[in-house]
């Protein structure tokens, strides 16, 4: 059963359904549209580029700055007339939101092709010329293709409402099968490897971290010795029924304070947290001044 | 008109913010000489490319994960201040990319300084490479290019997660000089544990106007000096009242309103405030909408959506 919010919700001029004739079309149309931009900017006169740069990304930034800076109505809803100017013009903001993102997304896949491009012309270049370790090269040539192959046959059958039900009902179809195979068979698998491997990274930069060199290190290693014990379950209760030995929980106040869940809560609430917090307070400004001189154009590129 | 990000205080105060830094790069623009710190971890790059350029071997460059944004083109702006020292020397670099978009940036970007330094037959369109998209493949991807060039210097700057460590031990490995810098603050105590230099925080952002000394760059920098002072000062006064408002300021009545019986005062047990009542946090916290009044009209056609199930 479809939602009816699903079924009933009308498509822009801008989406199509997946699958249908008009979605080609459009894929097409914004193709050829890219390249015959991308071609006018080329032959247009080079003192003049970094203007049209300039104007283009002063006004995609103003967008999302007005976005932030408009008040936002209350419970929008498309289906509603505005109340006035400014809940009007929140309403125009609201409504092209997604459609402003699309773009962005779109412009990034068309530059994942790019970057498709120097994957396959290092690969293939030493693969074709058996360069030193060609066959790890081969190894991706094949991996990637046999990837894009199966994913795309899936994607493709699945994408009728009766393929969808046949990958659902059917999931070891031979399309559906593959894919799994290779993208939760192999990839997730090994994915999971690489972060299992961090663990004895851990221990091998702790020990590094750890030594006593200098009174910095000293610090840094008694303080995550108090935060490591007072997480550790055995190590609490054994201390709680030594310390209990001397006075019960609330009966004295130093020995409660010694007690070592007190200490590393007491560590990571005044020494961490501010810590943390004064790094991202810093970070977030240099984002902010960045993305300032990135706006209005005035960051330099580095052949200054 | 009742609308729902009613926190204009907090947008008024980023506009504060805003207005220190543009004033500020003005102020530098104008010829007004402004100070900065020296930072080690920069201090150290000539050292690492000067050790590479002996030995041979490449300078790898890992903006981590970072996307074609702020903290992406802030990476590549330090690589290619790095990139320029290389190209002077005849150093071979390696610049590994996460982002297809971050990477056609870059790639110009290194080119443009080839060019700059009158030596664009050394720019090797392979040495800028996009590796992949997911995060662990990355890992395993850069921790291979380490191993089989054995590089002599690693510059990790930009949004590194879980996979820093995996690229810094690797590095560590082959007896790399590191300097690094990570705008997630969780994996800044990995990359201090593994590598030799790292830059905390907002030094990362301080890094190209160290670097290049650019009138704007270090306006910005003093802009956010000011902006962090601001910050400071703003939780200092809120933590003293609001530490005063706690303790001291009392709510001992509030309205009661029955069903069926008019609303009255009532005395309530004195009692310290809770956190958000306290003046500082309502000043910067968005009020809490209520129904719209008054209501708005539907568009022509829209009341006929209502329906059961298709």
């Amino acid at each position: 059963m479809i939602p009816l919010a699903q079924a009933t919700e009308p498509l822009s001029f801008w989406q199509a359904e997946p699958g249908s004739t008009k979605m080609w079309v459009l894929i097409v149309w914004a193709v050829v549209v890219g390249f015959v931009a991308v071609a006018a900017l080329l032959r247009t006169p080079t003192r003049v580029r970094p203007m049209i740069v300039s104007a283009v990304t002063f006004l995609a930034g103003l967008y999302f700055v007005l976005h932030w800076l408009w008040p936002t109505a209350q419970d929008y809803n498309p289906d509603e007339v505005p109340r006035n100017a400014v809940e009007g013009f929140s309403f125009w903001l609201q409504g092209t939101l997604p459609s402003v993102t699309a773009f962005a997304q779109s412009l990034g896949a068309m530059l994942l092709g790019i970057g498709i491009y120097s994957l396959l012309s290092i690969h293939l270049g030493r693969l074709f010329k058996r360069q030193k370790d060609w066959f790890f090269s081969l190894v991706f040539a094949l991996s990637m293709a046999s990837m894009i192959l199966f994913g795309y046959w899936d994607w493709i059958t699945r994408l009728t409402p009766e393929g969808a039900k046949a990958a659902t009902d059917a999931p070891s179809l031979f399309p559906h099968f593959a894919k799994d195979l290779l993208f939760s068979g192999l990839f997730i698998n090994m994915d999971a490897v690489m972060f299992s491997i961090i663990a004895f990274f851990i221990f091998s930069a702790a020990y590094r971290a750890f030594r006593i060199r200098s009174t910095e290190s000293t610090i840094l290693l008694g303080t995550a010795l108090i935060v490591m014990l007072g997480l550790m379950g055995g190590v609490v209760v054994s201390q709680d029924t030594l310390l209990n030995s001397l006075a019960k929980p609330g009966e004295s106040v130093i020995v409660d304070s010694l007690r070592l869940p007190t200490i590393r809560t007491w560590i990571q609430d005044n020494l961490q947290s501010p810590s943390i917090r004064a790094m991202e307070f810093g970070l977030a400004i240099g984002g902010l001044a960045m993305a300032l001189r990135l706006w209005l154009s005035i960051e330099k590129g580095v052949s200054h | 008109m009742q609308y729902y990000d009613t926190g204009y205080l907090q947008i008024l105060f980023v506009v504060l913010l805003m207005a220190f830094i543009l004033f500020n790069i003005q102020r530098a623009r104008g010829g007004k000489q402004l100070f900065i710190r020296r930072i080690p971890g920069l201090s150290a790059i000539d050292e690492a490319i000067g050790r590479s350029t002996e030995m041979g071997r490449p300078v790898l460059m890992v903006p981590g994960l970072s996307g074609l944004d702020p903290v992406g083109i802030q990476a590549i702006k330090i690589f290619g201040y790095i990139t320029r020292t290389a190209a002077r020397f005849g150093t071979p670099i390696r610049l590994l990319l996460a982002n297809a978009p971050l990477y056609s940036v870059a790639t110009e970007m290194i080119r443009d300084v080839y060019q700059t330094e009158g030596v664009p037959e050394r720019f090797d369109p392979q040495s800028v490479r996009f590796v992949t998209d997911r995060q662990f493949a990355f890992a395993a991807g850069v921790a291979g290019l380490i191993y089989r060039e054995r590089v002599a210097a690693a510059f990790l700057m930009g949004d590194w997660y879980a996979e820093s460590l995996i690229v810094a031990e690797s590095a560590n490995a082959v007896g790399a000089i590191q300097v690094a810098a990570s705008t997630i603050t969780t994996q800044t105590p990995f990359l201090i544990a593994a590598c030799d230099y790292v830059m905390i925080g907002d030094e990362f952002y301080a890094a190209s106007a160290y670097l290049s000394r650019e009138p704007v760059l270090v306006g910005s920098l003093v802009g956010q000096d000011w902006s962090k002072l601001a910050i400071a000062v703003l939780i200092v006064a809120s933590s003293l009242y609001g530490s005063f408002e706690k303790r001291f300021v009392q709510q001992t009545m509030e309205w009661v309103q029955e069903p069926g019986k008019a609303g009255e005062m009532r005395p309530i047990p004195a009692r310290m405030k809770n956190n958000d009542e306290i003046l500082p946090l309502r000043f910067f916290s968005p009020r809490k909408p209520g129904p719209l009044d008054p209501p708005r009209q539907k568009k022509p056609g829209a009341e006929n959506k209502t329906g059961g199930d298709s």
